[in-house]
């Protein structure tokens, strides 16, 4: 997972400006002109010029705003969306993630194609192995012709100067599920009846074309009001900068949050409830984990015959957030994560109220000068739980594994959703896996590699296992 | 052998320039030639106060011997590091 490009740069640095205009008092006043600081006269522009730069940041700031973006030919007023969204308890519309088309720069359709390396050889390797004669030589070269074109790959191997490359469409060819496509008008589209949210697309996209809709101005509103808000933060959250739990929940309290409560709280509740669920299905059956909503999503939509062996438990975040709900009277839930999917968990989620995500924190904390390395966290508990493990792949089954009793477990761990998986997991309703509880993560690594993390997977892992074994051996002193 | 002191690249964890894509130069290390590892001290920072100059969007930041890097990648922090080290095998020359 890259956590640093342009792309996902560009758009922290709108959401960060959007949060300062915020905080100013001036997001109204001030949005207008975010395009025109972003993109000065004097600077190159990264399209064909300085204008489409502007207008196109002017969409992206929409989906900051959490209103629809624009894809017909009509103004666009980014003054009265501000006002709008200021004046909105939820964005406008749903989470689906959705194509920007001034953005997108319409990838040619996946090919094969061969490059000026292309000697022109005796041997015609390509030709002779293209099952379809689709190679016709063109001035000396060889070419691939598109309409008789099958897209088999034999010519890319074949070729001794590895002179035929394979260009792919990255939205397409990063999607598990076919759920983002060319349709009947020309422009790429994700298909809501397939996407699973699980972002890989957003990630991809090299021109950042594929957009997600923030809540980060409601939350902020409320977080100025009076009433309480309470953060439900993931255990990924932990790894995500170079400070300890204490200073994070610290950085939590000054951006204002009343308090903030880790939701390996509510995944103790899950292991438990899982473990029970795991030791009593049949000798020879299996079950799934089902704390990951981009999972939870393939199911329901391209994998119908899983939907029996998910696991019935609900998630760390549902039982963290129904146990926020029954001890903070009045309370405000929003939860902290480093995914899109969670959005969409927490819309059928009675006691959720907002999500936000990793980037969407980072951008208001960055807004609010707070350097989270500085904050100081009271000291009292900075236990980490067994729990933390659940944003690590293979963490789930570790901790069902050392709950369980009179069991034997055998795990498969499914460590990220992609076309490979998904064609695997098919054939699991076939025929039945020897393992008996399947892990499935979205995400490669697990929730550390999240789609809207601010760190490197493998960073934050590495993190939260000295934490881990920090807080095991301080048990075990006291023991 | 050189007696230079080692060149000091300070990486800042700001917050900022971490939210700012910073994280990737965490492998700093790892990406740094191997004949040139010890004549270089990589050591990371609390936020350097480099982000307030241009409102936030020139992170992340960089120090190779004080000399800021904005927009830092390790492919610019590896560039200016060895611009550094040639002119001080330049200066090395000069002296004989």
């Amino acid at each position: 997972m890259i956590v640093n490009n342009n792309a996902i740069r560009l758009k922290r640095q709108i959401m960060i400006r959007i949060c300062e205009l915020f905080y100013e008092g001036r997001l109204t006043e001030g949005i207008e002109l975010l395009p025109y600081e972003l993109r000065p006269r004097e600077n190159d522009s990264t399209r064909c010029c300085i204008y489409f730069d502007r207008e196109i940041i002017k969409h992206r700031s929409l989906a900051v705003l959490g209103r629809h973006i624009v894809n017909e030919d009509r103004p666009l007023r980014l003054k009265d969306e501000a006002a709008e969204s200021l004046q909105s308890d939820n964005i406008e519309g749903d989470y689906s993630l959705e194509v920007l088309q001034q953005a997108c720069a319409g990838c040619v359709r996946k090919r094969y194609f061969v490059t000026n390396a292309c000697r022109g050889c005796l041997a015609r390797t390509c030709m002779m192995n293209c099952p379809k004669n689709a190679i016709e030589m063109n001035d000396g070269k060889a070419m691939v012709s598109e309409k008789k074109c099958i897209n088999c790959g034999k010519c890319l191997s074949a070729c001794p100067y590895h002179a035929i490359v394979y260009v792919p469409v990255p939205c397409e060819e990063v999607c598990p599920v076919g759920a983002i496509d060319r349709n009947s008008q020309g422009e790429q589209f994700i298909d809501p009846g397939k996407c699973i949210y699980c972002g890989k697309c957003m990630v991809a996209c090299p021109f950042g074309a594929v957009v997600e809709k923030s809540s980060i101005i409601q939350v902020m509103k409320l977080l100025e009001s009076d009433k309480p808000i309470i953060a439900l933060y993931a255990p990924a959250l932990v790894g995500q900068f170079k400070a300890e739990p204490s200073q994070l929940v610290a950085a939590l309290g000054e951006l204002g949050f009343a308090s903030a409560i880790p939701v390996t709280l509510g995944a103790a509740k899950t292991v438990e409830h899982e473990a029970q669920e795991l030791s009593e299905i049949e000798e020879g059956d299996f079950m799934t984990s089902s704390c990951c909503p981009a999972w939870v999503e393939t199911v329901h939509k391209h994998l119908p015959e899983f939907k029996e062996k998910v696991s019935k438990t609900a998630t760390p975040m549902h039982y963290t957030a129904e146990y926020v709900a029954e001890n903070f009277d009045d309370a405000v839930r929003v939860f902290i994560s480093p995914c899109i999917a969670k959005k969409h968990e927490a819309v059928n989620d009675l006691f959720v109220d907002y999500v936000l995500t990793f980037e969407e924190l980072g951008s208001m904390l960055v807004a609010r000068d707070i350097e989270v390395e500085n904050c100081t966290g009271q000291l009292i508990d900075n236990e980490i739980a067994n729990e933390q493990k659940f944003c690590l792949s293979g963490g789930v089954a570790e901790c069902v594994k050392a709950e369980i009793v009179n069991t034997e477990v055998n795990e498969r761990i499914i460590n990220g959703i992609d076309k490979k998986t998904v064609r695997l997991l098919k054939t699991m309703t076939k025929i039945p896996p020897d393992e008996n509880f399947i892990e499935v993560m979205s995400c490669r690594g697990g929730c550390v590699g999240g789609c809207s993390v601010v760190s490197y997977d493998r960073i934050s892992k590495r993190r939260i296992q000295e934490l881990t074994e920090l807080a095991q051996a301080e048990t075990e002193s006291i023991n | 052998m050189l007696n230079h002191k080692k060149i000091q690249i300070k990486i800042c964890l700001g917050t900022t320039c971490h939210v700012l894509g910073g994280a990737e130069l965490q492998n700093l290390e790892a990406d740094l030639p191997e004949n040139i590892t010890h004549l270089v001290e990589v050591r990371r920072s609390n936020c350097l106060g480099l982000c307030k100059n241009h409102k936030n969007m020139k992170a992340p930041y960089v120090l190779v011997d004080e000399q800021p890097v904005s927009e830092a990648s390790v492919v610019k922090v590896l560039d200016l590091l060895t611009e550094k080290l040639l002119s001080q095998l330049g200066d090395k020359d000069d002296s004989k």
